[in-house]
């Protein structure tokens, strides 16, 4: 879907990209992490021609992005940025329209598909689409900045470090949110931020850049589990199987036979769908061994014992 | 920014007055200049403002517009040295420096007025354009709009309030100057107060002076109530 062969950038005489070469799987979200001046976002801006490369060749569905006209090409992959840039002299309603407007579609289609992708994010057009974009808060007017980027049905979305200026309590519901969506419309994304917890969560694989250098690309467990170089070690963090554990569900370990006889009451289980991280903590504080989980519904699905926990975690722990 | 209530009372009032003093001159309690009726002073004033006004709006707006694209922008610290070195220069100046270079008459006051209204119109038009928020501009062009859409749906609403403030500026301040362009033979309200100066008439003085001065008030709150109904400028100061 997307594809950088042998990409170099320059600003000036300084190598902002040297030789990228990074193709991108169909409908998965790939992060590209990095610390600052690494290179991230000048990549992302390659893929709609916001920048041109000066060496090598970006590939969007197979063609070179410089054999498409550049504004058709950018009305076909959705935009996010970090400071949203919402039209502040338009409508919540009128910056949704955007795309679908240059595009030409009608009235009624654009209508209808305004309503649809609002209520995609959550923020439905009859209270939201007649506010000004000086009204909403952080993480709402993100949310419309989601909703503009979805308008045309995009199958590519570029993100920008999203939702890098929205508070941190915020942050953790819109990602959320936005997995959610992803999970619903499997875009093919290409996803810039420094948050590493952000790479994990939202993560299918994760690209890491470092001064211009593509250092390791793998998908995120992989990335976790075996980091290439020390730098990405040290980048991911020392709790990084932690990290690890943070992106599998309790359901996964679960085993069917608990220790004594007869169901424990649900008030002691787990929610299965807990990460593993959350048991492992539970474990510490609780002391025991085992655990059972239960469904939404309260049933006891299973028993999560604290020895399969150890042995997956220390798969990656042997790494250096 | 004033409430739009003022404005409409500014503009109801000082037109209103100007009106009535040059359709009904029987109302002045003196004797008027008398080598042309008040009504035709006005419309040369007016005209000559009028003209300068809009090559001001033209030339100003183009220019501020083509030094903050991207392939003029190497000529934007040149123009604002111009402007700031142009706005140095009194408008009376301006205009005697016309006489040697294009003689006496309409036209060249006409010229000297558009050359001095061209500097506010361009100034506030560089000063807003560069004010649109880096984000908004990567917005639309990530979008998909075309440089054209960019400038006319995104930069110029956004500039608007500013702009107008600049015109605002731009078309008052030169109702003052055109009144000095009758010393060059521009004709307009200038001429009772130039005569009455020159006779030591005061009621000449006072009957170009004091339409001069309706003129420039009621444009003045006209201007006011343009940029006073705009949504767009609150939107755009609270998003900043």
């Amino acid at each position: 879907m997307i594809a950088f062969e042998g990409v170099t950038h320059r600003y000036g005489a300084t190598a902002a990209l040297d030789g990228i070469d990074l193709a991108l799987a169909e409908q998965e979200l790939c992060i590209l992490l990095g610390p600052s001046g690494s290179g991230k976002s000048t990549l992302l801006r390659l893929v709609n021609r916001l920048l041109e490369p000066a060496c090598g060749r970006i590939l969007v569905d197979g063609r070179d992005v410089r054999s498409y006209q550049p504004e058709a090409l950018r009305r076909t992959i959705g935009y996010v940025i970090q400071d949203v840039g919402l039209f502040p002299h338009w409508k919540v309603w009128d910056n949704v329209a955007t795309v679908p407007g240059l595009l030409g579609w009608e009235r009624n289609r654009i209508a209808g598909r305004v309503e649809e992708v609002m209520d995609l994010v959550g923020l439905p057009a009859r209270t939201y689409g007649d506010r000004y974009p000086h009204q909403l808060s952080g993480g709402e007017a993100q949310r419309v900045g989601v909703a503009r980027a979805l308008a045309a049905d995009p199958p590519i979305l570029l993100m920008d470090e999203p939702f890098s200026a929205v508070d941190p309590l915020g942050r953790h519901r819109i990602q959320g949110e936005f997995l959610e969506i992803q999970r619903r419309l499997k875009k093919t994304v290409l996803f810039v931020t420094h948050d590493v917890d952000e790479a994990v969560r939202l993560g299918d694989r994760i690209a890491l850049l470092k001064e211009g250098r593509l250092v390791q690309y793998d998908r995120t467990e992989v990335l976790l589990e075996a980091p290439a170089t020390p730098f990405v070690g040290e980048f991911l963090g020392l709790d990084r199987t932690l990290k690890r554990l943070s992106r599998i569900p309790a359901s996964a370990l679960a085993r069917p036979g608990g220790p004594g006889d007869g169901d424990p009451p649900a008030a002691a289980a787990l929610a299965e769908d807990l990460d593993l991280r959350l048991v492992l903590s539970h474990f510490l504080e609780s002391g025991t061994d085992v655990v059972p989980l239960k469904n939404r519904q309260d049933r006891i699905t299973g028993w999560l014992h604290r020895q399969d926990l150890e042995a997956l975690a220390r798969i990656g722990g042997a790494a250096p | 920014m004033k409430s739009g209530g003022w404005d409409w009372f500014s503009l109801a009032a000082f037109g209103g007055a100007l009106a009535l003093l040059v359709a009904l001159p029987g109302l002045w309690p003196w004797p008027l200049y008398p080598r042309a009726p008040p009504l035709a002073l006005l419309a040369q004033h007016m005209i000559l403002v009028g003209l300068s006004s809009l090559v001001a709006l033209t030339v100003g707006l183009g220019l501020g517009i083509a030094v903050t694209r991207g392939w003029g922008r190497v000529f934007l610290p040149l123009a604002r040295t111009l402007v700031s070195v142009g706005q140095a220069f009194p408008p009376a100046a301006v205009l005697i420096l016309m006489v040697p270079a294009l003689g006496f008459g309409l036209g060249p006051a006409w010229v000297a007025l558009s050359f001095y209204g061209i500097l506010p119109v361009f100034g506030n038009t560089v000063e807003a354009l560069l004010e649109v928020p880096a984000a908004t501009r990567d917005a639309a062009q990530g979008l998909g709009f075309r440089p054209g859409q960019v400038l006319w749906r995104v930069e110029l609403p956004l500039s608007r309030p500013l702009i107008l403030a600049g015109f605002r500026t731009s078309t008052v301040v030169n109702v003052g100057t055109a009144a000095i362009g009758a010393a060059i033979g521009a004709g307009g309200l200038g001429e009772p107060i130039l005569s009455g100066l020159v006779t030591q008439n005061n009621g000449y003085l006072a009957e170009g002076a004091i339409l001069a001065g309706l003129l420039a008030l009621t444009l003045d709150a006209g201007f006011g109530l343009l940029g006073a109904s705009s949504q767009i400028q609150s939107a755009f100061k609270m998003e900043k």
